[in-house]
């Protein structure tokens, strides 16, 4: 016979543990609210946990609607990891030193290679230089408001096609699986933290997902 | 009867009068509809989710009767919500009711 416990187990699958936790503390609120009522109206014990348990419908259902609104486990997984860059740049002074002023040396170069007529050379460092600044500088770029982080997404995105382009010239679009298959980790985070972005209230955001 | 998609809406109906708890609203709902609006309960608590997340409504713990209960409370955007919502329901309905009258 179906219980509640087993209705649980199914409704929380695949969630984090802190939404697995409000789902169970919802739902056993709200099995004991009807309990209590199919008591009062009559029923014995047995009817007023099925009746109970009746109510509150298939739990594969339920997991699925709460997939689309919870943390699941993988999200809150990624949420918890991804600020590891932030915290590797922030944790010493000296890496934070040659991350940014390695940005600053690819800038002078690609200056060097355009005085030196290396056009190719020159915008390949830059794009690279660009791609390090938009990876590494920005945990220090004051990116907190909804606004600010749509309009970074939208020039990491640009900058990334740019990249590709760059690198590979008129023949970047048949590179461009390759671009694809290498920025997998980016594009997974990305569409991760999209997720996150849906599900969390703004007032809950950690600075990494503005990013 | 299919209460696909319309299910936040009646929430923040129920809840524009006053807060109250998952179980309360469930059955506001029912009761208001003559039973003809039946839902499983399982699937009210994704969709209040839904709507906090979206700042329509906002919770906190109470008590009701001795125990611990997560109230609900419509927020000033969620009457907008609302607002829209039966504006765009009762042309829908209006438009319905034509061609059906109509057939």
């Amino acid at each position: 016979m179906a219980t509640l416990d087993g209705w649980l187990n199914q409704a929380v699958r695949r969630l984090s543990k802190d939404s697995a936790d409000t789902v169970r503390r919802e739902i056993q609120e709200h099995y004991d609210a009807a309990r209590e009522a199919a008591l009062q109206s009559g029923n014995d014990l047995q009817q007023a946990d099925d009746i109970a348990l009746q109510a509150l419908g298939d739990p594969c259902a339920a997991n699925r609607q709460y997939r689309k609104v919870l943390l699941t486990s993988s999200e809150a997984k990624v949420l918890r990891q991804s600020n590891a860059e932030s915290r590797m740049l922030c944790s010493s002074g000296w890496i934070r030193w040659v991350l940014l002023s390695a940005q600053g040396a690819l800038l002078l170069l690609s200056a060097a290679s355009f005085a030196m007529h290396l056009p190719l050379l020159a915008s390949g460092v830059l794009v690279l230089g660009a791609l390090m600044a938009m990876f590494f500088t920005v945990p220090f770029f004051p990116i907190y408001t909804i606004t600010r982080g749509r309009i970074y997404r939208a020039v990491k995105w640009a900058l990334l096609t740019v990249a590709v382009f760059a690198f590979f010239g008129k023949d970047g679009w048949n590179w461009l699986w390759l671009g694809s298959c290498c920025f997998f980790p980016v594009i997974y985070m990305e569409w991760k933290r999209a997720m996150i972005r849906r599900k969390l209230p703004i007032s809950r955001w950690p600075k990494q997902l503005y990013l | 009867m299919n209460l696909k998609g319309t299910l936040p809406t009646l929430i923040l109906e129920v809840l524009a009068d006053e807060p109250s708890h998952g179980y309360r609203i469930a059955q506001r709902i029912k009761q208001s509809s003559d039973g003809l609006l039946d839902f499983k309960e399982g699937t009210l608590y994704p969709a209040l989710h839904k709507l906090e997340n979206e700042g329509s409504v906002e919770s906190y713990d109470g008590i009701e009767n001795g125990r611990a209960r997560r109230y609900y409370r419509i927020t000033r955007s969620g009457r907008k919500v609302l607002n829209e919502d039966r504006a765009e329901w009762q042309q829908l309905s209006r438009a319905v009711s034509m061609i059906l009258g109509e057939a």
